[in-house]
């Protein structure tokens, strides 16, 4: 099976920089161009609050969705829940699809499909105007279908609570009214996830499972990150890097490949309570390094640490509903919905085709 | 492929408004709480410059508030219909029951401040330092909420009489 050209340990190859600033100049463009475009709009009617609702009305907010762009007030507390369901079906070598037929000319068995949910928990505090501190965890629930050489179709399953992650969001330079914010963001992923899930394949029961089955990462992952925002008239515009970099190889001897994440976004605030965000994620991965001892890598792509890495660029769309007042004040519910426009794995590799996150907020 | 980059841009200009103007958020909670305070103050009877027929906000200096003050144009305010001025000096100040000071230059605000003096005039500006330098309401923005000070003692002067819910609500009060 030909193997595309993307290097082993790539943080970010030349031609996936190349495509990733490509979308993004063309995204930014393109809200440039529709920005210049001017009409009536029908305000919200701030002359039928009283004075003390005047008081409680915020200026701007953030978005539900851009987990990493939310810097708090002194002495505000945030909890937050998110649902997200990733689908992936069929297989992709480099840019191009690949039949299972094809597959199977080389492995004993061909993923099919996956569906990773995720249940995340974050909490947030900020003992500062300027610094943010938050913890996440989430509880994943994976399952992926494959079919042998022989035509045995089967589905194995893996559930549990994976990486432990805790950040620091540190507002580095704030224009006056906050118009635009620079910040950084730095923290430690702790490996609270399995790394020995197991389930029956054809081979016997109690199977270990291929490396996108299991939980965590099984080592303490550094992560580094930076963000910009720009709040202009009711408009939020945003963009953010973070950097997953492994330390280490963890108990069963590999490290997981480390992760650039870049991504831009705007957001607009229809009224006090609703608003809409246009997202582009671009993403990068290495293969593993090390490997397994309990996975053969000749028997399934999954199980092959060369076969693990890739770049894909997401767009998504988002609404937030917000309640501005009364006794539910500082809740925020949201959905966002995305599909990836690029997509380049180290393959054979399941391909992504949408995903789909659900989220609520309470700011307090 | 194709097919995904359409989508994009389908994206882009749902997730866009329909229609879009750039009436700042901020200035729109501005303009409502000048509204807001005129239910709280009392200007004083029969006063010279006291206008018959509307009750007038004068705007001095640059135009942030201008297009969010659209809102209060036309609102009842003491049996008078609101009417949005604007106006480059103090000079026309003789029109005015409100000036909205929209000055950056400290020199040239406290010169204009201090020619209203005894003057029936409210006048509210948005920096922090409004009141110190003479103003009577200054709007400041804290915490991502609009807030307001109060110079009670220039409003004294001023013969104003601000209702004290006004002033209980008031993050700063000098008197």
């Amino acid at each position: 099976m030909h193997k595309t050209a993307v290097s082993k340990s790539a943080f970010l190859p030349s031609t996936e920089r190349s495509l990733v600033l490509f979308y993004s100049l063309i995204w930014l463009t393109i809200l440039t161009v529709s920005t210049s475009i001017h009409a009536e709009e029908e305000s919200e009617d701030f002359t039928l609050l009283s004075i003390e609702e005047l008081l409680e009305v915020d200026i701007v907010r953030n978005p539900v969705n851009i987990l990493h762009s939310h810097i708090h007030k002194k002495d505000e507390w945030m909890i937050g829940y998110r649902y997200m369901n990733m689908d992936m079906d069929g297989n992709r070598d480099g840019t191009s699809e690949v039949s299972t037929a094809s597959v199977l000319t080389d492995f004993a068995i061909s993923p099919i499909s996956m569906r990773m949910e995720s249940h995340m928990f974050h909490l947030m505090y900020a003992p500062s105007d300027d610094l943010t501190l938050m913890a996440t965890i989430p509880y994943k629930i994976l399952s992926m279908d494959h079919v042998t050489q022989t035509g045995v179709t089967f589905t194995t399953r893996a559930e549990g609570i994976g990486d432990l992650g805790v950040m620091g969001h540190y507002v580095l330079r704030r224009a006056p009214q906050d118009r635009y914010l620079l910040s950084l963001q730095g923290g430690i992923s702790f490996p609270t996830g399995s790394i020995d899930e197991r389930d029956a394949t054809p081979a016997g029961p109690d199977q270990k499972l291929p490396y996108p089955m299991q939980l965590g990462s099984g080592t303490y992952d550094l992560k580094i990150g930076a963000n910009f925002q720009y709040f202009m008239d009711q408009w939020l515009f945003g963009a953010s890097s973070m950097g997953t970099i492994r330390l280490g190889e963890n108990d069963e001897d590999y490290r997981l490949g480390n992760i650039l994440e870049i991504g831009s976004w705007a957001t607009y605030a229809w009224n006090d309570w609703f608003s809409t965000t246009f997202r582009l994620n671009g993403k990068s991965w290495g293969n593993i390094s090390g490997a397994d001892p309990d996975l053969d890598p000749t028997s399934v792509p999954t199980a092959d640490p060369d076969r693990r890495g890739g770049t894909r660029i997401d767009t998504l769309f988002g609404v937030e509903v917000y309640v501005p007042g009364g006794k539910w004040k500082g809740n925020s519910f949201g959905i966002e919905f995305g599909v990836p426009i690029y997509q380049n794995l180290e393959g054979p590799q399941l391909e992504t085709d949408w995903s789909i996150s659900v989220g609520w907020q309470w700011v307090f | 492929m194709l097919a995904r980059i359409l989508f994009t841009i389908a994206l882009v200009f749902i997730s866009l408004p329909a229609t879009a103007n750039e009436v700042s958020r901020e200035y729109m909670i501005k303009a409502a709480f000048i509204y807001n305070f005129t239910k709280f103050i009392v200007w004083p009877q029969q006063d010279s410059n006291s206008n018959v027929d509307s009750f007038n906000v004068c705007i001095l200096g640059d135009n942030r508030l201008s297009a969010a003050s659209s809102t209060i144009q036309g609102k009842l305010v003491h049996g008078k219909i609101l009417q949005i001025k604007y106006i480059k000096n103090v000079e026309k100040k003789a029109e005015c029951e409100i000036i909205f000071f929209a000055i950056s230059n400290t020199e040239r605000l406290k010169k204009a401040l201090e020619s209203m003096k005894g003057m029936s005039i409210l006048s509210v500006g948005d920096s922090r330092d409004f009141i110190d330098n003479g103003g009577i309401i200054g709007l400041f923005e804290n915490n991502n909420k609009v807030r307001f000070d109060i110079n009670q003692l220039a409003a004294n002067e001023s013969g104003l009489k601000i209702n004290s819910r006004l002033l209980e609500l008031a993050n700063r009060v000098i008197d």
